[in-house]
């Protein structure tokens, strides 16, 4: 071997792994920790002994990120219980000593509280129950804008006085706007709650007949004169945007839940005409409160742009801004005694049940989502009517 | 770069879950001690195999104050029994806390084995040692 090749060979390089580890993940470093590796080196974890192994070696953000593994509310990921000063928005800023994350998640907390008043008395030979309550009920929570986008969309009244354009006396100042493409600022549709409507402030009978499945470009509030937007529309971001220094806020994609008043008039009244036989009537309104799917925590609305993740097997996604369903009915009728053992009733019934919960999919929304399936009190009379009259034998004990 | 996954090198450990880990004796269907799906389950996934544990650990915590006020009582108008009122009334103020905490841990391995190399992005060519 010449002296030449000699150096050659001595000079082989050995070159060192190179790293780029993500602020929030932590496990990297805590399984190196128990073999004293350095974090250039590979590491096998599937040599290592359960017994090795805690939740804690994770981050937070290591095990959220992870579909179907975990979910939680009012305890940290971790499983330690957290109190109720946790609040919604703590999710989007909470982080430990190391700066890393935690995504605590407030416990669910509603408030429901009544008074009720009832008043039992004889005017006449009729009996009357006259009766007032008062529901009180509170979500206490936050629940997104608008199901249509989870940014705030601007209003048209917003888009025109920031483009300094005289709006169409036919287009109504809420309405929410809707662009041609990130380029093109022109007006593509408006929408106001479920009601969309062309440029022209024309109702149509749905959002697919003017987009037909076209992408969807909604003018996300928050825009300055210039066009620019001014928030940073990054519900994941992990803190401040380099270089313009913006910062995700949860008031640009969430509102308080607005407690409901419900008010529950009673009316009853009974006329005995003999011993054995009288007229009965009553009026009732009722309010129940969500009986169920009215929670969903800010975890979920981390992933709304991940069809899978709000919709996990085709479920809808949970909604914490469902209003009481609400049930008014009537019942009129006249009873007999007929014998010691027997009587006859007749009556008459209506029932009306209102603001049901309804799964509903909610298209044109902005791309990636496109759609999802979402849960919804209809607004609009969804009721159940029985009419019905019947003579009705009981047999008297 | 990273590992190679290898068939049969697995040790059972007789203190965690034997039954389960004696699954090992049927040649070729573990890696690294986890489990083929074909013996993971039985009866087309409808029933979990013998010694299969459940996929779920969980716990949850839900409290309920409340205060409830009623009372009744009658007022005779006029000092009559026809001008009998029978008045009910009452308050109620519920607060409640829910908490849950859900995981399925199984897929905490595979977590383990994505996150403890995945910040390592392959070889650095300006650190070097001759």
């Amino acid at each position: 071997m010449t002296a030449l090749t000699y150096q050659l060979v001595k000079q082989v390089p050995v070159y060192q792994t190179g790293i780029s580890p993500v602020t929030d993940n932590k496990f990297y470093r805590s399984v190196r920790e128990i073999n004293g590796v350095s974090d250039h080196d590979y590491v096998n974890i599937w040599t290592l002994d359960p017994s090795q192994l805690s939740l804690d070696m994770f981050s937070a953000f290591e095990l959220i990120n992870r579909p179907n593994l975990l979910e939680y509310y009012g305890y940290d990921y971790l499983g330690n219980k957290l109190g109720t000063d946790v609040k919604f928005d703590d999710f989007f800023t909470s982080r430990d000593v190391n700066k890393r994350r935690t995504f605590v998640v407030a416990p669910q907390q509603p408030i429901y509280g009544a008074v009720f008043l009832q008043d039992k008395f004889s005017f006449k030979d009729i009996i009357f129950r006259l009766g007032m309550r008062v529901d009180y009920y509170d979500a206490n929570t936050k629940v997104l804008k608008d199901p249509y986008a989870l940014y705030e969309i601007e209003t048209a009244k917003d888009y025109y006085s920031r483009l300094n354009l005289t709006k169409p006396s036919s287009v109504g100042d809420d309405y929410k706007v809707y662009v041609n493409s990130e380029e093109d600022d022109g007006i593509k549709a408006f929408r106001k709650g479920d009601q969309w409507f062309l440029p022209n402030g024309t109702a149509v009978s749905g959002g697919n007949i003017i987009y037909q499945g076209g992408l969807v470009y909604p003018s996300y509030a928050g825009k300055g004169t210039d066009g620019k937007q001014t928030r940073l529309l990054q519900i994941q971001s992990s803190g401040p945007e380099e270089g313009t220094g913006r910062v995700y806020k949860s008031e640009y994609s969430f509102d308080d839940y607005k407690p409901q008043i419900n008010f529950m008039p009673r009316l009853a009244f009974s006329f005995p005409i003999s011993d054995d036989a009288g007229f009965f009537a009553h009026y009732d309104v009722l309010y129940q409160r969500p009986p169920s799917n009215s929670y969903a925590s800010p975890l979920d609305y981390f992933y709304f742009q991940d069809i899978n993740r709000i919709n996990p097997n085709g479920a809808a996604l949970n909604n914490p801004n469902l209003k009481p369903v609400r049930t008014v009915d009537y019942e009129a009728g006249f009873q007999q005694k007929v014998s010691e053992t027997m009587a006859i009733k007749l009556s008459a019934y209506y029932k009306e049940v209102k603001d049901l919960i309804q799964q509903r999919i909610i298209t044109n929304v902005a791309s990636p989502l496109n759609s999802y399936k979402f849960l919804i009190i209809l607004t609009l009379v969804q009721s159940k009517d029985f009419h019905s009259l019947w003579i009705e034998g009981e047999r008297i004990i | 770069m990273g590992y190679k996954d290898q068939i049969g090198d697995y040790t059972l450990n007789p203190d965690i879950n034997p039954i389960l880990g004696s699954y090992n004796a049927i040649a070729g269907v573990n890696t690294n001690g986890l489990l083929n799906q074909n013996v993971n389950s039985a009866w087309n996934d409808l029933y979990a195999n013998v010694g299969q544990v459940y996929n779920r650990f969980s716990k949850t915590d839900n409290d309920l104050y409340s205060l409830n006020l009623v009372t009744g009582f009658d007022l005779l108008a006029g000092k009559n029994e026809k001008g009998r009122h029978n008045i009910q009334l009452g308050f109620i103020y519920e607060q409640s806390i829910n908490r849950s905490w859900n995981y399925s841990p199984f897929d905490l391995w595979n977590v383990a084995d994505i996150q403890a190399n995945d910040h390592i992005t392959g070889l650095d060519i300006l650190q070097f040692k001759i």
